[in-house]
């Protein structure tokens, strides 16, 4: 809780306003009359104290206070301490990259771990994974891998509880003119839908097809929007510049390049037709050290129900040079939203939104990311372009019961008003 | 504020002018006979033979089917009545109004009295006029009304002592004030105890209800007493109790004195206020 926040200020500027106020109002006026025959047997009991605080005043105030208690977000603390935290931590070889201080993007990362963890506090159990994506959560907290370490500097991921790994999904894709190929990750026999119709495959098995629409994903037990995902070709236009003849795609994993010339890679969206409520879109990747540029517009993701939309990235001429010899993964399902107090949450977007972000302000997740990105000149949170300035708010998580401790001082402060008000109408 | 002569209030006494031709032509309306004639009625003297131009209500049919020639009746002039107005100019009077209402109310009467014949005087604390007695002499009597300046206490029974002496004439005074003080009233009225008496409270509602503000540093008009009053609704209450017995105190005192009584807002219409003068009944 922090009476630093504007509505709070407002609020505490509002009581000696309102104490001011009330004297103002309640100043005697000179008025001359006729005759104070008719006042004088009531004047003993009514003369008026300096001293007195008026009842209506003292609501006022109790509301006022409320109201700034209710700003100022109030929180239980007493279950901080024994909150279990589990992180997950990228310390493949991309976060091995030499950010501008000299600092490795894992020394980073850890350093603002541990700022976090202080100003968090509970008990934090750090998963160290050599690749970036983590592996789906159990039940239904889904989520969850920063699965863009290399673009996005120390990711850094928190969930409440431990996640256990559900291992599905494109392991591998192969996009060239009409042809797709893909193998599947995952175990055994995978339902995969190919432009709507199903067939299953078996992962670790490279298949190849003629691409038209689209692909899904799907096995028994996977959640609806979980690890499925979706390529419209009409919507990926791809223009190698130095005519390479072949992109590299793949999806969850990493895939060794195979374009032996630099090039410059144009992904837009223009074109082809829209599937509604589209709100997952492709991930893809391409090899190490390729390219030089890349322009991604308007990347969408569609849920298994294709109930769901909204743009989650828009990346634009996104320069590559510090990236050389990671691998890039373009079109993940990254959201950014920014959690209440600023700070920038990265959440790999395999739940749903509006689930993620009631788990952020329920303080059951905490996400965060570190103040440094390798490449200054990115721009992108939650779909709004900005420019990043370097510098993140600290990082304050929620906490459970803030909203609850919100809506009660709301409710008192309105209680405390309407009894204002009655007794208002009774003077 | 309008000077409380001024073009709108002529032609108010132009509505009073026909108040007065109905009242002499004992058509006044329900109530109390009109002011010149409650002296005593007008006698008959004698007949005379009808010219051109007499009233017809004059002729005297009965004589005419006797001597088959039109005569009309004359009478003698009625013995002088005297109307004596006693006006409160006491400092009190000069809030909501009043000063200016009951301006306009003596000169309303006035007006009435000359024209009906009967003498007319106008009597302060502080100065008088003498008797009027022809509405030519109008003028004189507002002079003497516009000449008072609102200041200082209530003393009803001064502005009596300064009256006139009065002729044989059957009598009437019309005592117009706030009646703050009740003591001033009564020994006004005790002195003028052979005359009758009309006691017009000229007091406004705004002064019988509390300031709307929260808190009041109340100064006496008259004395300059203060008082400061944190004005709740228990106070508004009681204030308003206050006012109730207040008014109703007054209106006893003047009924036990025998006099009538009727009480004008300032804000009352003149010719409203005039009439309720006239017929002494009291507004709620």
């Amino acid at each position: 809780m922090t009476l630093l926040a504007p509505w709070a200020l407002l609020g505490l500027v509002a009581i000696p306003l309102l104490i001011l106020l009330d004297r103002w109002h309640r100043r005697p006026r000179p008025i001359v009359w006729p005759s104070l025959l008719l006042w004088r047997n009531i004047a003993p009991a009514s003369a008026p104290s300096r001293r007195r605080i008026e009842p209506l005043l003292l609501l006022e105030c109790l509301a006022a206070l409320l109201l700034t208690l209710a700003a100022a977000g109030p929180q239980f603390t007493a279950g901080a301490a024994s909150r279990t935290v589990v992180v997950h931590l990228e310390t493949g070889p991309r976060t091995g990259a030499v950010l501008a201080d000299g600092r490795t993007v894992l020394e980073a990362t850890r350093a603002e771990l541990d700022r976090i963890q202080a100003a968090v506090g509970g008990t934090w159990t750090v998963i160290e994974m050599r690749r970036a994506d983590a592996p789906p959560s159990s039940g239904d907290l889904r989520i969850l891998a920063t699965n863009r370490a290399d673009i996005l500097a120390p990711g850094v991921l928190v969930v409440g509880r431990a996640p256990t790994t559900r291992n599905i999904g494109i392991d591998a894709l192969r996009v060239e003119g009409d042809r797709m190929g893909f193998s599947v990750r995952g175990e055994g026999v995978v339902s995969v839908l190919l432009d709507g119709e199903a067939t299953e495959v078996q992962a670790g098995t490279w298949y190849e097809t003629t691409f038209r629409k689209r692909v899904q994903i799907a096995s028994a037990n996977c959640h609806p929007g979980d690890d499925t995902f979706e390529l419209r070709r009409a919507r990926l236009k791809v223009r190698l510049d130095s005519e390479s003849p072949l992109l590299l795609a793949a999806l969850g994993a990493g895939v060794p390049a195979e374009v032996g010339e630099p090039a410059d890679l144009v992904i837009s969206t223009t074109g082809g037709e829209p599937i509604p409520d589209a709100v997952r879109g492709a991930d893809c990747a391409v090899g190490p050290g390729i390219f030089d540029s890349l322009f991604l517009d308007d990347c969408r993701w569609l849920d298994a129900r294709g109930k769901r939309s909204g743009t989650l990235l828009r990346w634009r001429d996104w320069t590559l040079a510090s990236w050389t010899g990671n691998t890039l993964w373009l079109g993940l399902p990254v959201a950014a939203p920014w959690d209440e107090h600023g700070t920038l949450a990265l959440v790999l977007e395999r739940a749903k939104r509006e689930r993620i972000t009631a788990l952020l302000r329920e303080g059951e997740v905490l996400v965060g990311t570190a103040s440094v990105r390798p490449a200054p000149g990115f721009i992108e949170t939650d779909g709004v372009d900005r420019p990043w300035d370097g510098s993140v708010p600290p990082f304050e998580a929620s906490r459970p019961g803030a909203f609850g401790l919100r809506a009660l001082l709301a409710l008192l402060a309105t209680g405390v008003l309407v009894l204002y008000l009655v007794r208002l109408r009774r003077s | 504020m309008s000077h409380p002569f001024d073009e709108s209030f002529r032609r108010r006494l132009e509505v009073l002018k026909r108040i007065v031709a109905r009242a002499l032509a004992g058509r006044g309306g329900g109530g109390r006979a009109p002011i010149a004639e409650r002296g005593g009625r007008v006698e008959f003297a004698e007949h005379r033979a009808y010219v051109s131009g007499d009233d017809p209500r004059n002729i005297d049919w009965a004589a005419y089917a006797r001597l088959e020639t039109l005569v009309v009746k004359e009478f003698e002039a009625p013995r002088e009545a005297h109307l004596l107005l006693v006006v409160d100019r006491s400092a009190s009077m000069h809030a909501f109004g009043k000063a200016e209402a009951s301006l306009r109310l003596a000169a309303a009467l006035g007006w009435l009295g000359l024209s009906a014949g009967a003498r007319v005087a106008v009597t302060t604390s502080s100065g008088a006029t003498r008797w009027l007695s022809a509405p030519e002499r109008f003028p004189d009597l507002l002079e003497m009304l516009e000449r008072e300046v609102p200041a200082g206490a209530a003393d009803l029974p001064r502005a009596v002592e300064r009256a006139p002496a009065a002729g044989t004439g059957p009598r009437t005074a019309v005592l117009i004030g706030d009646f703050y003080e009740g003591e001033s009233l009564a020994r006004a009225l005790t002195a003028l105890r052979r005359a009758q008496r009309t006691c017009v409270q000229m007091i406004s509602a705004r002064e019988l209800s509390a300031p709307d503000v929260a808190a009041v540093a109340l100064r006496d008009a008259e004395s300059g007493e203060q008082i400061e009053l944190r004005l709740n609704a228990t106070v508004r209450a009681q204030f308003r109790e206050e006012a109730e017995r207040f008014l109703e105190d007054r209106l006893r005192l003047a009924r036990s004195h025998g006099a009538n009584f009727a009480r004008v807002d300032p804000d009352d219409d003149l010719v409203a206020a005039v009439e309720l003068t006239l017929l002494g009944r009291r507004v709620s």
